[in-house]
């Protein structure tokens, strides 16, 4: 179980996060999700036991990450730079975390380069940033441990690639009762794999809930009118986000869904069409502004 | 006002023909009126621009929509009466009665159905 509690973390002057506190438990894969520069890699590392943070707590099983060791062996962080020494192989590489990890596993190893198709014995620095990534998750399964982190893990990976890494992550979940937290801005992945998902909006989180629940409470509709309308009708809604062109509207509501559903049939709609809403839409409803008519700009 | 589905299974030319029919359907776009701009849906969807011309290159073929060359779209005389037009509503319904007679529904639970909604847009 990895307690977040009341995390702040600073540089300087600048706040990365702010009193942020959710909890991963075991055998659960939690989706961060964010805006570029929103604190996601802060929050990871912070978590890693790389950063010390500035007021509150991080937690695995009730030992204090950046100072204890010994839950840092059973921890590994897939940074979303990768860094190999020159010359080095998996091979080399595994002799390595070998020496840092007592659970290193190099029977899991070897098991997954054939898997991946990966040369243990070829240049890490001679691989594609896919195939580096590839090596780096190897190696980190490989460890054998009950926290991984991984920040923007699928980036520059094939779709068959990324399959075998999901069915890989997924399956060491069931297996070992491992708690997961996958930074990403591929959404759709997010809600493939994961069970719970947090959205950071700049130092703190906005929405954490479990990936089924995510579209409960909101609802897109598309509604018809004969005569124009405009968003003065529909005052009594919770309206997140309305765009409408005369007869035509899209809402999106807030509120049950069936209770709205039927207050928008009694105004008589030509046409009602209901869309529940997907992480991806959430997420820009969320970070709000992201419409923007770039025509003016370039005519 | 057209909105797209990117995870759909339904291409996305196919979901913008489907729409402009539905609207043209509805009444909401009449006879003659312009329809909106390529460049406009472009804007609201953010579609490829070519992937909404074969939308619309589809429906002028089939005699629903015709172009005015530097003015826009509009919508056919005859769009209502449009075979394209009229075969996709069937191709809906059918569907629709397909997938109730493939869960169990009996024929009589679907005339329930139908006249309490034919009822409804009574009032």
């Amino acid at each position: 179980m990895i307690s977040i509690d009341r995390v702040t973390k600073k540089y300087g002057d600048f706040t990365a996060i702010e009193n942020l506190s959710m909890q991963v438990p075991e055998g659960s894969i939690y989706g961060l999700v964010g805006y570029n520069g929103a604190g996601k890699t802060t929050l990871l590392k912070s978590v890693a036991g790389v950063y010390g943070i500035c007021s509150g707590s991080i937690t695995v099983n009730g030992k204090n990450t950046f100072t204890s060791p010994e839950i840092r062996q059973k921890m590994f962080y897939v940074p979303d730079e990768i860094y190999f020494e020159p010359f080095s192989t998996i091979e080399k590489m595994a002799k390595l975390y070998a020496g840092y990890y007592p659970g290193f596993s190099f029977s899991t190893m070897d098991k997954l380069c054939g898997v991946f198709k990966l040369d243990k014995k070829a240049k890490l620095n001679s691989f594609s940033k896919g195939m580096q990534r590839q090596a780096e998750m190897i190696l980190g399964m490989s460890t054998m441990p009950d926290v991984l982190l991984l920040d923007e893990s699928f980036d520059g990976l094939d779709p068959q690639k990324r399959n075998l890494m999901n069915g890989m992550i997924v399956d060491y979940v069931a297996e070992r009762n491992c708690s997961v937290i996958i930074s990403s801005h591929n959404l759709h992945e997010i809600s493939d794999i994961c069970d719970r998902v947090a959205l950071i909006n700049g130092k703190n989180i906005v929405l954490d809930c479990s990936v089924d629940d995510v579209s409960a409470n909101r609802c897109k509709f598309r509604l018809a009118f004969a005569e124009e309308k405009t968003q003065a009708d529909f005052s009594g809604f919770d309206i997140k986000k309305f765009k409408g062109d005369g007869k035509i509207v899209t809402l999106s509501l807030r509120g049950n869904e069936e209770e709205n559903e039927e207050k928008l049939r009694q105004m008589n709609p030509l046409l009602l069409e209901k869309f529940p809403l997907t992480l991806e839409e959430i997420f820009l409803e969320e970070m709000e502004d992201s419409d923007y008519d770039f025509k003016e700009i370039f005519s | 006002m057209i909105t797209v589905d990117k995870q759909s299974r339904v291409p996305v030319y196919e979901q913008i023909k489907n729409q402009i029919i539905t609207f043209i359907r509805l009444g909401i776009y009449p006879a003659d009126s312009k329809l909106p701009s390529i460049r406009q849906i472009t804007s609201e969807t953010s579609v490829n621009v070519n992937t909404i011309k074969k939308a619309f290159a589809e429906l002028e073929l089939a005699g629903v929509i015709y172009t005015v060359p530097g003015i826009g779209s509009f919508v056919s005389k005859k769009a209502l009466d449009n075979e394209a037009v009229t075969a996709k509503v069937k191709r809906e319904i059918t569907d629709a009665f397909r997938t109730a007679a493939s869960l169990g529904v009996s024929k009589e639970e679907v005339s329930e159905i139908l006249n309490k909604i034919y009822k409804e847009g009574d009032k």
